[in-house]
């Protein structure tokens, strides 16, 4: 019904719209091409896992605001469908006798339809939620630094989109239905009801191609328009799941490789020294604060949001769109224009931003290489982490104690050593905290009565072991990790065929996970797990126990990174002892303050602390003891605990079960 | 501004360690940079800092002195020599001062030469002034800040601890100085510093290279012994009278009163 000039039109206006599609794409690929490193190569099960679970069902969205999700779901859908109508709707008008006919048309006009419907509905719902409601979900405190076009960005971008989705779907429901004047159709139930509303007796012929002109401007001006809005987040969410290969855990790091003698630069903090990941992340980002609500430090009040950063970083690089040939000249650094340095620092290395990100973004990634950055290329770190690196130089302990100190607390205690035991079942890796920290002695003390009482083949290294270097890496020295993983794993290999166990998350998490890069394959077990192991095979007898109940503290990288989850919760269940959850429990835990080197220096500026806002929630569970498994978060708590009105013991899940062992062992 | 810092590596006492045969057993001990060398490494960079100049740290001792070095070139110096002696701790200080003095000879001497107060591990603090006299050189004790810097003359004034007060002088230079703490915490090496350290070339001399004989060179004879272990007696204090003079028995039998 279009007529030859219109058509003529209407076909210029689609090369346009489709040349400056492609010169976007093509822009894309330069400013891609500035990150370092390659992008993993797509294979076909990721690419249908993604399609599938992460396109069609959205599957990490769901875990937080169902609402939401529902008509953002709706509005997904009825964008995928809209690509058919769009399509054969410009079909259609070109060759008015191409219409799908039967069964398959009907269904065709019916899903258009309904999905018209519910796309308007859930975008009504959209507005309604961040201008009517205003909702909180989706501010950034405004002390936290965002560029300024960043914040005309979000607002100009949110009211551009929202109107053009109106349009486009409105337009094209109206001009169907005045299509429909003369004769309903059963399969087009909103267009037909509109169409009695409007009650015109002849087809509008004029309103029609007003409409329908509507729905195919917008359409045109949208796709090229996509670059500047978050919107494109469509088409970079499914590459950033199909580009990026399987992480190990969520707080994988960038490999580096030291023996590199030509590196110059280490970690980032520029944009062209970020992995092109980093570039993924940023037009993925849909801007849903969700890292942000579940950042720790973000809720104690410091300047990190997670959300800042991305959103940042895609403002940044937007400023290159146009031009981005000339990206490599921004002498900025990330620093100044992403993310302050104070909050670089605040972060906990907690993981629950990469985590809980449904378009598979990784904040902490990038945190983590400008630590690298300012650390080792820069040399600027807090103060404080020279004592650290210091006495992990030294003493190969972050205490700075003397190594020969480190079977101390096993005084009193028959803890064989390797050297009493060279062929142990089980090689008991005990910690710097175990080692040397007062609260955490008090856990291995359990832990050894509760190996001594299960009557197995265990040994410890006590001189032969130092720290892993976890502090050192997520602080950003990642040559002084480097100098000590490969130490470990000398002593390490030693015992190849020993089950290793460690009564410390992060010593589990890095020997399991990250020494792997040096070519480790080390058979690790946290001590929770070994403990429940015992439990069932019934090598502990355990006494009936208490009644009060006890809340447990999933530790981060033991919970939401490693997936460990249930031994310590079915260990205190079989002991009799009952248990309160946390409102934030399993992958959703709530990071005590202690990580990303968060132990050996000053809290960043904040309005309240981490450790007292966890030890709050676990107050509110009304548990009478608060348990946990990391020496990190015993710290933390016990801190929180000495300075609150109300104390409740921390203690391990160790000690927990110490206590009802019958008989301890001679 | 030519600046030579005379360093040492030191028996690190804050770990423990075991002496045998008269001697540090190096098995059972570790060894770290004197932490007083580290200040006079700190202060030496500062002033080169501002007033231009190049550092260069010399040390006499075995191969793990290196360590120390690197250390220094870690945190910024741009030269270390190693003067490789077996056992640095068997020369008297005497020699030991000639050997240095020797080695800066051959470095064509310097405009300052610092030290730091005293070893961490005797804790004589005797070597700058002997260097001073063999070197022939001003030597000021205890320096702790530099003042002013008059180029034309080659006049520096600086604060230095007197017998009770601080006192500033003006001198010529060459100089000797022996440094304390208050030019402030000795920097942390940088990554990169480190880096470049580890791969420097270090130019190791022995005494022949210095024009010197071992046979010039008279052992200090020091011979260490291990504290003798401390012993505790319990006395029993129901009674006073019997207890003070229990207690004044003991101090007899010492000779203490
Ligand atoms: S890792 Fe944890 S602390 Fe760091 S930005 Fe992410 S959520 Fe925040
Ligand atoms: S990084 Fe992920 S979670 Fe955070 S705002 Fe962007 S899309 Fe949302």
């Amino acid at each position: 019904m279009f007529s030859l000039i219109e058509k003529l039109i209407l076909f210029i206006l689609i090369s346009l719209s489709f040349i400056l599609t492609l010169k976007w794409i093509r822009h894309f690929k330069i400013l891609i091409q500035h990150g370092k490193g390659s992008l993993h190569k797509p294979i076909i099960p990721l690419i249908a896992k993604t399609i599938f679970l992460d396109l069609v069902l959205l599957k990490p969205t769901w875990r937080k605001r169902f609402i939401t999700n529902l008509s953002h779901l709706f509005i997904v859908w009825g964008f995928l469908f809209y690509l058919f109508v769009n399509f054969f709707d410009i079909l259609t008008l070109f060759f008015p006798n191409l219409v799908l006919q039967g069964l398959i048309g009907n269904l065709f006009r019916l899903f258009a339809d309904v999905f018209s419907g519910f796309i308007l509905l859930s975008i009504s719902y959209f507005v309604l939620r961040r201008w009517l409601w205003k909702s909180p979900a989706l501010k950034i405190r405004p002390e936290i630094p965002l560029l300024p076009s960043a914040k005309t960005g979000i607002k100009r971008d949110s009211i551009l989109v929202a109107s053009l989705i109106f349009l486009h779907v409105g337009s094209r429901l109206i001009g169907e239905s005045l299509r429909l004047v003369q004769h309903t159709d059963p399969w087009q139930p909103l267009a037909s009801s509109l169409s009695i509303i409007w009650g015109f007796s002849v087809f509008p012929a004029g309103l029609w191609h007003l409409f329908t002109w509507l729905t195919i401007l917008t359409i045109l001006v949208f796709i090229p328009y996509f670059p500047f809005s978050k919107h494109i987040h469509l088409i970079f969410t499914p590459l950033n799941f199909i580009f990026k290969p399987e992480r190990k855990t969520i707080t994988e790091l960038e490999h580096l490789d030291l023996e590199d003698e030509t590196l110059e630069i280490f970690g980032a903090n520029q944009f062209d020294q970020l992995p092109k990941t980093a570039f993924l992340d940023a037009y993925a980002c849909i801007m849903c604060m969700r890292c942000q609500e579940v950042c720790p430090p973000y809720q104690a009040g410091s300047l990190l949001s997670p959300a800042a950063l991305e959103i940042n970083k895609r403002y940044a690089l937007q400023e290159f769109f146009t031009k981005p040939e000339t990206l490599g000249l921004n002498q900025d650094t990330l620093t100044v224009q992403v993310i302050p340095e104070e909050a670089v620092w605040a972060c906990t290395a907690c993981g629950a931003c990469t985590d809980i990100c449904p378009v598979n973004n990784e904040p902490l990634r990038d945190i983590l290489e400008i630590r690298r950055h300012l650390t080792l290329t820069q040399n600027e770190f807090p103060k404080p982490f020279e004592i650290l690196y210091k006495n992990l130089e030294r003493q190969t302990n972050p205490w700075g104690l003397p190594q020969k100190d480190r079977l101390r607390w096993a005084d009193g205690l028959s803890v064989p050593t390797v050297e009493e035991n060279p062929t142990p079942d089980y090689l008991w890796w005990v910690g710097c905290a175990g080692a040397f920290d007062n609260r955490a002695q008090k856990t291995s003390v359990a832990m050894a009565k509760i190996l001594n009482h299960s009557q197995v083949s265990y040994a410890v290294l006590g001189e032969l072991e130092s720290c892993t270097g976890d502090s050192a890496r997520r602080t950003g020295r990642e040559d002084i990790f480097y100098e000590m993983a490969l130490n470990n794993l000398e002593v390490l290999n030693q015992f190849p065929s020993a089950k290793i166990i460690t009564t410390c998350p992060h010593c589990y998490h890095t020997l399991k996970n990250e020494y792997v890069e040096f070519g480790a394959n080390l058979d690790v077990m946290h001590h929770t797990e070994l403990i429940q192991q015992f439990v069932q095979e019934n090598k502990l007898t355990l006494n009936t126990p208490s009644s009060s109940p006890v809340t447990y503290h999933d530790p981060c990288y033991l919970g939401r990174v490693n997936q460990v989850f249930d031994p310590p919760r079915e260990t205190l269940q079989d002991s009799g002892i009952s248990l309160t959850e946390l409102s934030q429990n399993k992958a959703n835990t709530f990071c005590c303050g202690a990580g990303g080197g968060q132990m050996w220096k000053e809290n960043e500026p904040s309005q309240s602390q981490v450790n007292h806002i966890r030890y709050q929630q676990a107050l509110n569970t009304q548990a009478a003891c608060l348990a946990t498994a990391c020496p990190f978060c015993k710290t933390m708590f016990s801190d929180a605990a000495a300075s609150h009105k109300q104390q409740i013991p921390v203690l391990d899940i160790a000690e927990l079960i110490v206590s009802q062992i019958e008989k301890e062992p001679l | 501004m030519k600046i030579i810092v005379c360093i040492k590596q030191v028996v690190d006492i804050t770990n423990h360690f075991r002496i045998s045969n008269g001697e540090i057993d190096p098995d059972q001990s570790s060894t770290i940079l004197n932490p007083w060398d580290e200040f006079a490494i700190e202060a030496a960079l500062q002033i080169a800092e501002s007033y231009g100049g190049e550092v260069t740290v010399i040390t006499v001792g075995t191969m793990d002195s290196q360590t120390g070095l690197r250390h220094a070139l870690a945190m910024g110096c741009q030269q270390a020599i190693h003067v490789v002696e077996e056992n640095p701790d068997q020369l008297a200080g005497l020699d030991l001062a000639k050997t240095l003095s020797a080695a800066v000879y051959k470095l064509e001497g310097a405009d300052l030469i610092l030290f730091g107060k005293q070893s961490a591990d005797f804790e004589y603090g005797i070597l700058p002034a002997l260097f001073a006299q063999v070197h022939s050189t001003l030597f000021i004790p205890f320096v702790s800040a530099i003042d002013g810097w008059d180029a034309s003359n080659q006049m520096l004034t600086l604060t230095h601890q007197g017998h009770s007060e601080k006192q500033q002088v003006s001198a010529k230079l060459p100089l000797v100085l022996s440094i304390n703490k208050d030019f402030g915490e000795p920097r942390f090496p940088s990554f990169m510093g480190s880096r470049k350290a580890k791969k420097a070339e270090i130019p190791q001399w022995n005494l022949s290279d210095l024009g010197l004989e071992s046979t010039d060179l008279i052992p200090s004879g020091l011979e260490l012994k291990a504290e003798p272990q401390k012993t505790l007696t319990w006395i029993d204090g129901t009674n006073p009278e019997t207890a003070a003079a229990e207690i004044k028995t003991i101090l007899h039998k010492e000779g203490l009163i």
